[in-house]
C-alpha cells in the first residue's frame, strides 16, 4: 500500500505552520514523527491533501526546566526524552514509561507531543501527563493557552485541540524527590499496544504509603484516574490487605465505561488491572 | 505530479534526486538509487524490515518521505558493508546460520549493531528487547540472538555467554 498524494510544506517557525494549517483547513494535517500518521497515509486510512511538516521548527524541540515544571517541547523525539538527564533526575517516571514505548526505530523518530495530540487509548505518554497532572500549552489563532491533562483527553483520538490549534509544549511538574513511581503494562510482546496498563506513584515511606496515585490505561477511551480508588488501595495497602487490591479495583472499575478491544473483553481488562495495581504496589515498595 | 529536490547524502556520498513528496525512503531508495538491501515489509512500522539509519540513528525507512531526507545523512546495509563497520556482525551471522530467507536480515544487522554501539546493558535479554522491533518468520531468533551476543563479547561488550 502506498500514500496518496498530497502537497508537502515545511514551514520555519511556528506562526508559518498555523498559517498553512488555516488556509487548508481540514485538507490538511500536521506531521510530526510520522509514527502514527505514515501508517495510516500509507494504508489509506488518511488521505490528507495537504501534509504540514513540523520537523523543521527548531522553537519546538527540547526539554528546559522552568519554575518548578519540565517545559518539553511538543517535536522532541521520545527517545531524547527517554535518554535526558535532566528528565531523569525530574521526572524520572517518564523514562520508566519510555521503556514500554514501541521500539527504538520508532522512538528516534516519534515525538512527545506528536503522542499526545493524538491521544491513543493506549500510548504511555497521555497516562504520564494525567498521572503528573501536566499542562498542554497550545498555539492557536487567538495566541496560547494552557490546558491541564485532566481536561486534555477527550476521548479516543479526541482531545481539547481545535481544527487550527498547534500543540506547542507540554509542562510536567517536576516529581519530588522522595517520591517512588512504576511504569507496567501487560502485552503479548515487548513494545505492543498494551492490553492492559498502569502508572503509579506514590511518597512511600517504612512501607506506609502516602499520596498514592493510578493512572490505568489501554483500557478506556482515555487513560483513567480514580481518586476513590486510589484512597481505597492505599488504605488497604496501609493495613497489611494486600489480598483485597484486586476485588477493590475490579469493584471500581465496574462502575467505569471500559473498552473490549480485539485482545480482552471489558471482563479480562477488569481483572487485569486487579493484578496490575497489586503488582504495581509491589514494586513501589520495593523501590 | 509535482516533485520535489532532495539534497542528502547516502553511503557517504551528496547525491540529489527528484521526488514526489507521498513517496517513502525505501521506495525512493530501492527504486531510484537501486539500493535493494532495504526491504519493504508492512509499510506501517511494525516489522522492521525497512531499517535503515539516518543521521547514526536507526529509524523506520517506510514512515519517513523522501522529500524529509533533505540535509541528512543516510546509511544502508550497502554502506556499512563497503565500511566494513559490521563485517564481525556480519560474518557472525553467516557462521552462526542466522539468516535464512534473509528479508529480515538488513534490518536485523542494522538494528544489531545498533545495540552494540548504544548499549548500557548487556545480555540476551537486552538483545532480545532492542531487536524486538524486528520480526523474522524464518529462524526463530535463537540464531541471530546467538550472532549479535557471540560479537558483544568478541568487542569486549558482554563478558561472558549467558546460558538462556
Amino acid at each position: 500500500m502506498k500514500s496518496s498524494a498530497f502537497t508537502y510544506e515545511r514551514p520555519t517557525d511556528v506562526g508559518q505552520a498555523l498559517a498553512s494549517k488555516v488556509r487548508w483547513g481540514a485538507a490538511a494535517r500536521f506531521l510530526a514523527g510520522g509514527q502514527s500518521l505514515m501508517p495510516a497515509m500509507n494504508m489509506r486510512f488518511n488521505t490528507s491533501e495537504c501534509l504540514i511538516d513540523l520537523n523543521g521548527i527548531a522553537d519546538l524541540r527540547g526539554i528546559r526546566e522552568e519554575s518548578g515544571y519540565l517545559v518539553i517541547g511538543a517535536m522532541t523525539r521520545h527517545s531524547d526524552v527517554a535518554n535526558s538527564t535532566l528528565v531523569r533526575a525530574k521526572a524520572p517516571l517518564l523514562v520508566q514509561a519510555s521503556r514500554h514505548l514501541a521500539h527504538a526505530a520508532i522512538r528516534n523518530r516519534g515525538t512527545f507531543g506528536g503522542s499526545v495530540a493524538l491521544a491513543d487509548p493506549a500510548a504511555e505518554w497521555p497516562a504520564a501527563c494525567l498521572l503528573l497532572g501536566a499542562r498542554m500549552r497550545i498555539a492557536g489563532r487567538a495566541g496560547m493557552r494552557d490546558v491541564p491533562a485532566d481536561q486534555f483527553f477527550m476521548g479516543h483520538y479526541m482531545t481539547a485541540l481545535g481544527e487550527d490549534d498547534l500543540l506547542q509544549s507540554v509542562l510536567v511538574p517536576v516529581q519530588q524527590p522522595q517520591e517512588s513511581s512504576c511504569v507496567l503494562e501487560l502485552a503479548r510482546r515487548q513494545g505492543d499496544f498494551a492490553t492492559a496498563a498502569i502508572m503509579a506513584r506514590a511518597v512511600v515511606q517504612k512501607g506506609v504509603f502516602s499520596h498514592l496515585a493510578m493512572v490505568f490505561f489501554a483500557i478506556s477511551d482515555t487513560p483513567m484516574r480514580d481518586l476513590q480508588l486510589d484512597a481505597k488501595v492505599q488504605a488497604a495497602v496501609n493495613s497489611g490487605r494486600f489480598a483485597d487490591i484486586d476485588d477493590v479495583v475490579k469493584a471500581a472499575l465496574g462502575c467505569r465505561e471500559l473498552r473490549s478491544d480485539l485482545y480482552a473483553s471489558v471482563e479480562a481488562k477488569q481483572h487485569l488491572c486487579g493484578v496490575l495495581a497489586r503488582r504495581a504496589v509491589a514494586q513501589l515498595l520495593e523501590n | 505530479m509535482s516533485t520535489m529536490t532532495v539534497h542528502f547524502r547516502l553511503n557517504g556520498q551528496e547525491v540529489q534526486a527528484q521526488t514526489e513528496p507521498r513517496i517513502h525512503v525505501i521506495d525512493f531508495l530501492r527504486q531510484h538509487f537501486e539500493l535493494s538491501s532495504t526491504r519493504v515489509g508492512c509499510e506501517h512500522g511494525v516489522c522492521g524490515a525497512c531499517t535503515i539509519r539516518v543521521d547514526g540513528e536507526i529509524v523506520r525507512g517506510c514512515l519517513m518521505l523522501a522529500v524529509q531526507l533533505q540535509g541528512t545523512s543516510v546509511e544502508t546495509l550497502e554502506g556499512l558493508t563497503d565500511s566494513g563497520e559490521i563485517a564481525d556482525l556480519q560474518q557472525a551471522f553467516h557462521e552462526r546460520n542466522a539468516m535464512q530467507c534473509g528479508f529480515c536480515t538488513s534490518g536485523m544487522l542494522i538494528a544489531s549493531q545498533d545495540w552494540l554501539i548504544k548499549t548500557q546493558t548487556c545480555g540476551r535479554s537486552a538483545i532480545r528487547e532492542h531487536l524486538s522491533g524486528n520480526y523474522c518468520r524464518c529462524t526463530g531468533y535463537e540464531a541471530i540472538i546467538d550472532a549479535v551476543e557471540r560479537v558483544a563479547i568478541a568487542r569486549g561488550i558482554q563478558a561472558t555467554k549467558e546460558d538462556v
